[in-house]
């Protein structure tokens, strides 16, 4: 077994070899330096978890040593020891970074704190190592798993998955429609030790209360008429593997009380059964919804949303990493190109412009399927143009005819935006003809689109007026935290978790 | 730094910065004696072979005799300003040569002057404080820290 390695750095031989037995003893690799710079190179040459280093020392001291650590960004703790106790001195060594700070002489106290300490210092050097080694093994990633995105936003969700995947932790996903939430269950399933398990996926919102129970928890044969056979549900065939339950928030209230009992009691019973069956299952779920709204109303249970949301992953939409856009829309029309045997090349600028600025209120998906219909719909060996890629409801039909839907509340801005957006849509992109038709001069109208592109609207709808589906505020994309122990004010829709 | 308290203002700086220098080095003895002493302790606990102890014991040892040094050096210091104090004889001078912090003056007479300059020296080869005599008057010059930084 490797022993984790601690360096000493002090100069005072009479401390660093009595220390050095006293951790040889403990189990650690130990080396000593006699001066700061020495610690220094021995940190840049190899690593180590821990450096108990003297305030004092020749040639480069400790406070130095640890401004050096900070700013070379050399991966260790220090735990500063030394005679030199002034709060001034341990004020400044814990804002320079130190682990923590033990004052000499080392009494058998002190030491015994000292040796208690060390386990904790590895145990956050580890955790950071691993840390940067998901950062930079994420770096650059343009998929994961079945996911794609390369902006920050997706690979803050890709560290989640990769942290929370081989844990038994319940995952709540929020995401509008459209934004992959599925794709993250997949992920966080085949990165867990379930992999080679089951994954079953049900859609709560899809299903009529009585056939929901009956897929998630089956039944007996003669539980109801016409039960013929008995047929086990979704938590018998995730047995060993992996349940999502997507937009969880719809499922009936009594369906979530026994749902909450499984979870609790890792065991259901079939319709019409006697018998508890225990089943070894992880619980992934996602909503839409918002989530305050959902409580507050009692369409989902308080103590269900705590077992669901051990961890909670927010799936950032589409409008909010602009920087996806043109990666997945290359990436559909290849792949749609290639499924419908079309020589389409690519997209004209016109066609970009308009991809780049529309806002996808329907995500993820809604780019997908208006890349394929754009594809089945192009030429062969042609560019494929604003016009073919537009959602249909956007498109001039007859002159200008489609009306567009201003919702109370909306401003003067928004309804501006929404005049710009349909005029440059029915104009296959053409800023003078836009400016034209709306009565604005072309800069102005170049200055609207691009304020879309860069994703500073200010409205809470949608540019064809659908509204957004409500994230939980102040939550970054991709942030995950742990189950708040009770919910903020449910009236708040700027709750902090 | 936290302001300096009355008593602090009437101690010349120099004696300060001894007294500081010296708590430093008293510390690391006495850190020395705890650690070698910890080894003995737990390895003999384990019942491990005498060589695997000893050299520790005699550490731990050594060390006792520097901290006893120390302890006297200190303790010197403190008395003989206390006393040159008391009878006026204790001023703190402009310091003079390259890279001095600050310089005192005091008295050392009595019986006991000649041990008590013995062991304030010893103290001040330690802590890079420079120690000049003029019959019984005696200058301590506090050098910067890592001039001498000899360790034992």
């Amino acid at each position: 077994m490797k022993h984790p390695k601690v360096l000493i750095a002090d100069d005072d031989r009479s401390i660093t070899e009595g220390l050095s037995a006293i951790l040889r003893d403990e189990g650690y690799d130990v080396a000593v330096a006699i001066d700061g710079q020495k610690a220094l190179d021995q940190l840049v040459a190899e690593p180590y978890g821990v450096v108990l280093a003297d305030l004092k020392m020749p040639k480069v001291d400790g406070l130095a040593l640890l401004k050096e650590l900070q700013q070379r960004a050399i991966p260790t703790e220090c735990i500063i020891v030394t005679g030199q106790a002034t709060v001034d001195s341990a004020v400044q060594a814990m804002r320079e970074g130190a682990y923590d700070y033990v004052e000499k002489p080392l009494t058998a106290d002190k030491l015994n704190r000292l040796k208690a300490l060390i386990p904790k210092a590895l145990e956050k050097f580890n955790v950071q190592l691993k840390n940067r080694e998901l950062s930079s093994k994420l770096e650059g990633l343009t998929h994961y798993g079945e996911l794609t995105g390369q902006s920050e936003e997706m690979r803050a969700v890709y560290q989640i998955i990769e942290a929370v995947a081989p844990s038994n932790a319940s995952v709540l996903i929020f995401g509008e429609s459209g934004t992959g939430k599925e794709l993250v269950a997949r992920a966080l399933h085949s990165k867990s030790e379930r992999a080679k398990g089951p994954f079953f996926a049900l859609n709560c919102a899809a299903l009529p209360k009585d056939i929901l129970e009956n897929e998630l928890f089956g039944h007996e044969k003669g539980a109801f008429t016409g039960s013929v056979n008995e047929k086990p549900g979704a938590f018998e065939m995730a047995d060993g593997g992996t349940i999502f339950l997507d937009e969880v928030a719809e499922m009936p209230p009594d369906i979530q009380v026994k749902l909450l009992r499984a979870i609790e009691s890792r065991s259901i019973r079939r319709l019409g059964g006697k018998k508890e069956i225990e089943v070894d299952i992880r619980i992934l779920a996602a909503t839409n919804r918002d989530l305050q709204k959902a409580l507050s109303d009692n369409d989902l249970r308080e103590d269900l949303y705590y077992r669901l949301a051990v961890v909670e992953l927010f799936l950032p939409p589409l409008r909010e990493r602009l920087g996806d856009v043109k990666l997945l829309a290359n990436e559909f029309l290849v792949r749609f190109a290639q499924q419908n045997g079309k020589g389409v090349t690519g997209f004209d600028d016109a066609a970009w412009e308009w991809i780049l600025s529309y806002t996808w209120p329907g995500n993820v998906r809604e780019l997908k399927n208006a890349v394929e219909r754009a594809v089945i719909m192009a030429g062969g060996g042609e560019k494929i143009r604003a016009s073919d890629i537009m959602p249909r409801h956007l498109q001039r039909t007859g002159e200008f005819a489609t009306a567009i839907s201003v919702p109370p509340g909306a401003t003067l801005a928004d309804t501006r935006r929404q005049l710009v957006l349909r005029a440059f849509a029915s104009t296959n992109g053409d800023y003078a003809r836009t400016a034209t038709i709306v009565g604005m001069n072309p800069a102005d109208v170049r200055a609207e689109i691009a304020s879309l592109l860069n994703g500073r609207s200010d409205t809470s709808t949608g540019v064809n007026g659908a509204a957004r589906a409500t994230k939980p505020a102040e939550a970054p994309a991709g942030k995950a935290v742990k189950a708040p122990a009770k919910p903020a004010p449910v009236k708040s829709k700027t709750k902090k978790r | 730094m936290t302001e300096p308290t009355a008593t602090d203002k009437q101690t010349p700086k120099a004696v300060r910065e001894i007294v500081r220098r010296a708590g430093h080095e008293l510390r690391n003895a006495l850190s020395g004696i705890a650690v070698n002493v910890e080894v003995v302790r737990s390895r003999s606990e384990r019942n491990a072979p005498a060589a695997d102890v000893t050299s520790f014991a005699d550490r731990a040892r050594l060390q006792v005799a520097v901290a006893t040094e120390l302890a006297n050096g200190l303790i010197s210091l403190i008395s003989s300003v206390l006393t040159a104090s008391s009878d006026g004889t204790l001023r703190s001078i402009p310091t003079s040569g390259a890279g001095a912090e600050s310089q005192i003056e005091l008295m050392i007479y009595g019986d006991r002057a000649a041990s008590t300059l013995t062991e304030i020296e010893r103290l001040a080869k330690v802590i890079d404080v420079e120690v000049e005599l003029s019959g019984q008057r005696v200058i301590l010059t506090v050098l910067p820290e890592g001039k001498s930084h000899s360790k034992v």
